[in-house]
Protein backbone atom coordinates (compact mmCIF):
# COMPACT_ATOMS: atom_id res chain seq x y z
CA UNK A 1 0.00 0.00 0.00
CA UNK A 2 2.87 2.47 1.13
CA UNK A 3 4.73 1.86 -2.03
CA UNK A 4 1.57 2.12 -4.66
CA UNK A 5 1.37 5.31 -2.67
CA UNK A 6 4.68 6.72 -3.31
CA UNK A 7 4.81 5.09 -6.77
CA UNK A 8 1.79 7.79 -7.37
CA UNK A 9 3.41 10.42 -5.45
CA UNK A 10 6.19 10.04 -7.54
CA UNK A 11 4.60 9.75 -10.69
CA UNK A 12 2.70 13.02 -9.86
CA UNK A 13 5.75 15.19 -8.99
CA UNK A 14 7.08 14.58 -12.22
CA UNK A 15 3.87 15.80 -13.75
CA UNK A 16 4.96 18.95 -15.38
CA UNK A 17 0.89 19.90 -15.54
CA UNK A 18 0.61 20.44 -11.93
CA UNK A 19 3.91 22.04 -11.61
CA UNK A 20 3.05 24.38 -14.81
CA UNK A 21 -0.44 25.36 -13.37
CA UNK A 22 1.10 26.52 -9.59
CA UNK A 23 3.88 28.53 -11.10
CA UNK A 24 1.07 30.41 -13.16
CA UNK A 25 -0.99 31.14 -10.36
CA UNK A 26 1.56 32.45 -8.60
CA UNK A 27 2.57 34.57 -11.38
CA UNK A 28 -0.81 36.02 -11.89
CA UNK A 29 -1.65 36.98 -8.22
CA UNK A 30 2.37 39.04 -8.48
CA UNK A 31 0.73 40.64 -11.43
CA UNK A 32 -2.54 41.40 -9.98
CA UNK A 33 -1.31 43.22 -7.11
CA UNK A 34 1.63 44.91 -8.52
CA UNK A 35 -1.24 46.09 -11.08
CA UNK A 36 -3.17 47.48 -7.71
CA UNK A 37 -0.04 49.09 -6.43
CA UNK A 38 0.35 50.70 -9.70
CA UNK A 39 -3.42 52.07 -9.71
CA UNK A 40 -3.11 53.32 -6.00
CA UNK A 41 0.45 54.92 -7.16
CA UNK A 42 -1.31 56.96 -9.79
CA UNK A 43 -3.97 57.55 -7.85
CA UNK A 44 -2.18 59.48 -5.10
CA UNK A 45 -0.25 61.19 -7.70
CA UNK A 46 -2.67 62.18 -9.29
CA UNK A 47 -4.28 63.71 -5.71
CA UNK A 48 -1.16 65.42 -5.06
CA UNK A 49 -1.13 66.91 -8.74
CA UNK A 50 -4.11 68.45 -8.34
CA UNK A 51 -3.54 69.80 -4.33
CA UNK A 52 -0.60 71.72 -6.57
CA UNK A 53 -2.99 72.86 -9.49
CA UNK A 54 -5.84 73.84 -6.90
CA UNK A 55 -2.93 75.79 -4.75
CA UNK A 56 -1.65 77.49 -7.89
CA UNK A 57 -5.41 78.98 -8.93
CA UNK A 58 -4.89 82.25 -9.16
CA UNK A 59 -6.58 84.63 -11.16
CA UNK A 60 -3.79 87.03 -12.33
CA UNK A 61 -4.89 90.32 -13.78
CA UNK A 62 -2.60 89.65 -16.77
CA UNK A 63 -4.18 86.49 -17.53
CA UNK A 64 -8.00 87.14 -17.89
CA UNK A 65 -9.41 88.54 -20.67
CA UNK A 66 -12.53 89.92 -19.49
CA UNK A 67 -12.93 93.51 -21.40
CA UNK A 68 -10.63 95.14 -18.42
CA UNK A 69 -7.68 97.69 -19.07
CA UNK A 70 -4.70 96.49 -17.74
CA UNK A 71 -3.45 99.03 -15.53
CA UNK A 72 -0.19 99.01 -17.35
CA UNK A 73 -1.63 100.40 -20.42
CA UNK A 74 -3.73 102.65 -18.26
CA UNK A 75 -0.98 104.68 -16.40
CA UNK A 76 1.45 104.28 -19.19
CA UNK A 77 -1.34 106.19 -21.48
CA UNK A 78 -1.47 108.97 -19.04
CA UNK A 79 2.42 109.22 -18.42
CA UNK A 80 2.87 109.25 -22.31
CA UNK A 81 -0.01 112.05 -21.96
CA UNK A 82 2.15 113.99 -19.92
CA UNK A 83 5.49 113.76 -21.73
CA UNK A 84 3.65 114.67 -24.57
CA UNK A 85 2.32 117.80 -22.98
CA UNK A 86 5.77 118.88 -22.06
CA UNK A 87 7.45 117.30 -24.99
CA UNK A 88 10.22 115.85 -22.24
CA UNK A 89 13.48 114.97 -23.04
CA UNK A 90 13.80 113.20 -20.32
CA UNK A 91 11.26 110.75 -21.40
CA UNK A 92 13.78 107.49 -21.03
CA UNK A 93 14.98 108.59 -17.28
CA UNK A 94 11.35 109.13 -15.90
CA UNK A 95 10.10 105.38 -17.84
CA UNK A 96 12.80 103.99 -15.84
CA UNK A 97 11.53 105.08 -12.91
CA UNK A 98 8.76 104.40 -13.17
CA UNK A 99 9.56 100.51 -13.80
CA UNK A 100 11.81 100.24 -10.70
CA UNK A 101 8.59 101.60 -8.68
CA UNK A 102 5.84 99.01 -10.31
CA UNK A 103 5.80 95.65 -8.00
CA UNK B 1 -12.40 21.49 -8.35
CA UNK B 2 -15.95 23.07 -9.16
CA UNK B 3 -16.27 24.71 -5.60
CA UNK B 4 -12.99 26.03 -5.84
CA UNK B 5 -13.22 27.84 -8.91
CA UNK B 6 -16.39 30.08 -7.45
CA UNK B 7 -14.54 30.48 -4.80
CA UNK B 8 -11.93 32.50 -7.15
CA UNK B 9 -14.64 34.06 -9.22
CA UNK B 10 -16.33 35.21 -5.98
CA UNK B 11 -12.77 36.97 -4.54
CA UNK B 12 -11.98 37.85 -8.30
CA UNK B 13 -15.67 39.89 -7.76
CA UNK B 14 -14.62 41.48 -4.47
CA UNK B 15 -11.21 42.80 -6.03
CA UNK B 16 -12.90 44.14 -8.89
CA UNK B 17 -15.47 45.82 -6.63
CA UNK B 18 -12.52 46.78 -4.11
CA UNK B 19 -10.88 48.52 -7.38
CA UNK B 20 -13.69 50.12 -8.49
CA UNK B 21 -14.52 51.81 -4.94
CA UNK B 22 -10.61 52.93 -4.72
CA UNK B 23 -10.49 54.41 -8.14
CA UNK B 24 -14.06 56.43 -7.49
CA UNK B 25 -12.35 57.37 -4.44
CA UNK B 26 -9.48 58.62 -5.78
CA UNK B 27 -11.26 60.92 -8.67
CA UNK B 28 -13.59 62.20 -5.85
CA UNK B 29 -10.63 62.86 -3.98
CA UNK B 30 -9.34 64.94 -6.74
CA UNK B 31 -11.76 66.78 -7.90
CA UNK B 32 -12.79 67.70 -3.91
CA UNK B 33 -9.30 68.88 -3.80
CA UNK B 34 -8.84 70.80 -6.97
CA UNK B 35 -12.28 72.53 -6.37
CA UNK B 36 -11.60 72.89 -2.57
CA UNK B 37 -9.24 76.04 -3.11
CA UNK B 38 -10.24 79.28 -3.60
CA UNK B 39 -10.15 81.08 -6.84
CA UNK B 40 -7.89 84.28 -6.00
CA UNK B 41 -9.23 87.14 -7.51
CA UNK B 42 -8.02 89.72 -5.39
CA UNK B 43 -4.85 90.63 -8.25
CA UNK B 44 -7.50 92.01 -10.63
CA UNK B 45 -9.39 93.32 -7.76
CA UNK B 46 -6.18 95.24 -6.68
CA UNK B 47 -5.68 96.39 -10.63
CA UNK B 48 -8.76 97.91 -10.76
CA UNK B 49 -8.79 100.22 -7.50
CA UNK B 50 -5.26 101.30 -8.56
CA UNK B 51 -6.74 102.03 -12.17
CA UNK B 52 -9.98 103.53 -10.22
CA UNK B 53 -7.49 106.06 -8.19
CA UNK B 54 -4.91 106.73 -10.82
CA UNK B 55 -8.40 108.28 -12.93
CA UNK B 56 -9.28 109.72 -9.90
CA UNK B 57 -5.80 111.64 -9.35
CA UNK B 58 -4.85 112.19 -12.53
CA UNK B 59 -6.38 112.80 -16.36
CA UNK B 60 -5.07 114.09 -19.41
CA UNK B 61 -1.48 114.06 -18.24
CA UNK B 62 -2.29 116.32 -15.25
CA UNK B 63 -3.46 115.69 -11.83
CA UNK B 64 -6.48 116.59 -10.69
CA UNK B 65 -7.02 120.44 -9.68
CA UNK B 66 -9.12 119.51 -6.64
CA UNK B 67 -5.64 117.87 -5.53
CA UNK B 68 -3.13 120.81 -6.47
CA UNK B 69 -3.34 124.14 -7.88
CA UNK B 70 -0.38 126.37 -8.72
CA UNK B 71 2.28 123.77 -7.31
CA UNK B 72 0.55 123.62 -3.99
CA UNK B 73 -0.93 120.72 -2.68
CA UNK B 74 -4.71 121.75 -0.93
CA UNK B 75 -5.00 120.94 2.68
CA UNK B 76 -8.19 119.27 2.61
CA UNK B 77 -7.32 117.24 -0.58
CA UNK B 78 -8.26 113.60 0.14
CA UNK B 79 -9.39 110.31 -2.23
CA UNK B 80 -13.24 111.08 -0.64
CA UNK B 81 -14.18 112.45 -3.85
CA UNK B 82 -13.33 109.35 -5.26
CA UNK B 83 -16.29 107.79 -5.50
CA UNK B 84 -14.31 104.66 -3.54
CA UNK B 85 -16.79 102.71 -1.41
CA UNK B 86 -14.71 100.42 0.62
CA UNK B 87 -17.46 98.84 3.02
CA UNK B 88 -19.73 95.95 2.19
CA UNK B 89 -22.64 94.21 4.14
CA UNK B 90 -20.20 90.85 3.92
CA UNK B 91 -17.00 92.28 6.17
CA UNK B 92 -17.33 94.11 9.17
CA UNK B 93 -13.63 95.79 8.62
CA UNK B 94 -12.91 97.60 5.12
CA UNK B 95 -11.07 95.14 2.99
CA UNK B 96 -8.85 97.87 1.24
CA UNK B 97 -6.83 100.53 1.60
CA UNK B 98 -5.45 102.84 -1.26
CA UNK B 99 -2.01 105.35 -0.60
CA UNK B 100 -0.93 107.70 -3.17
CA UNK B 101 2.08 109.46 -3.42
CA UNK B 102 3.20 112.38 -5.41
CA UNK B 103 6.76 113.15 -5.59
CA UNK B 104 8.96 115.35 -7.39
CA UNK B 105 10.91 113.78 -9.94
CA UNK B 106 14.05 114.85 -8.31
CA UNK B 107 13.76 113.74 -5.40
CA UNK B 108 12.22 110.52 -4.97
CA UNK B 109 12.69 109.96 -1.55
CA UNK B 110 10.45 112.33 0.06
CA UNK B 111 6.82 112.61 -0.72
CA UNK B 112 5.73 115.81 -1.33
CA UNK B 113 1.75 115.15 -0.11
CA UNK B 114 0.26 111.50 0.91
CA UNK B 115 -3.28 110.63 0.14
CA UNK B 116 -4.70 107.33 1.50
CA UNK B 117 -8.24 105.75 2.23
CA UNK B 118 -9.10 102.54 3.79
CA UNK B 119 -8.44 99.99 6.20
CA UNK B 120 -5.10 101.27 7.73
CA UNK B 121 -4.28 98.15 9.42
CA UNK B 122 -3.49 96.12 6.29
CA UNK B 123 -0.43 98.40 5.83
CA UNK B 124 2.47 96.80 7.39
CA UNK B 125 1.16 93.27 6.22
CA UNK B 126 3.10 94.19 2.74
CA UNK B 127 5.83 94.34 4.66
CA UNK B 128 5.37 91.35 6.67
CA UNK B 129 4.36 89.24 3.26
CA UNK B 130 7.83 90.04 1.64
CA UNK B 131 9.57 88.30 4.62
CA UNK B 132 7.20 85.40 5.18
CA UNK B 133 6.39 85.11 1.63
CA UNK B 134 2.84 84.04 2.76
CA UNK B 135 -0.34 84.88 0.21
CA UNK B 136 -2.68 84.65 3.69
CA UNK B 137 -2.70 88.31 4.35
CA UNK B 138 -2.89 90.79 2.05
CA UNK B 139 -2.72 91.43 -1.65
CA UNK B 140 -0.23 94.01 -2.14
CA UNK B 141 0.46 96.11 -5.49
CA UNK B 142 2.24 99.19 -6.34
CA UNK B 143 2.36 100.91 -9.94
CA UNK B 144 3.70 104.63 -10.60
CA UNK B 145 3.31 107.04 -13.54
CA UNK B 146 4.07 110.73 -14.62
CA UNK B 147 1.90 113.25 -14.17
CA UNK B 148 2.09 117.24 -13.93
CA UNK B 149 0.44 120.03 -12.80
CA UNK B 150 -1.28 123.11 -14.71
CA UNK B 151 2.18 124.86 -13.85
CA UNK B 152 3.70 121.99 -15.86
CA UNK B 153 5.82 120.64 -12.55
CA UNK B 154 6.90 117.40 -12.89
CA UNK B 155 5.53 114.52 -10.55
CA UNK B 156 5.78 110.76 -10.18
CA UNK B 157 3.13 109.25 -8.35
CA UNK B 158 2.99 106.19 -6.81
CA UNK B 159 -0.13 104.30 -6.06
CA UNK B 160 -0.74 101.43 -3.06
CA UNK B 161 -3.28 98.84 -3.53
CA UNK B 162 -3.75 96.62 -1.07
CA UNK B 163 -6.79 94.21 -0.85
CA UNK B 164 -7.54 91.85 2.01
CA UNK B 165 -10.11 89.21 1.47
CA UNK B 166 -8.19 86.45 2.66
CA UNK B 167 -10.75 84.13 3.76
CA UNK B 168 -12.76 84.26 0.28
CA UNK B 169 -9.23 84.10 -1.96
CA UNK B 170 -6.89 81.91 -0.05
CA UNK B 171 -7.19 78.35 1.86
CA UNK B 172 -6.20 79.72 5.59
Amino acid sequence: MLEHKQEVNRKFSHCSFFQKNSKGQTGETITWVIATIVIIGILLLFIYASTLMGKAKNIVGGEVNAGLPKTSLVLSEKTALAHQITQNKDKGVIDSIIKEYDK
Amino acid sequence: MLIKNKRGDKILSLYWFAILIIIAGGIFAMVYVYYGFPYDVRDIENRLLINAVADCVSYTGRINQEIISSGEFYQNASLDKCNLIFTSPEWEEEQYYVKVDFYRINDLNNSLRTLTKGNLNWAPQCEIQKEKESKNLVQCSTKAFYSLDDKDNQYIIKILGIVRKSEKNVRT
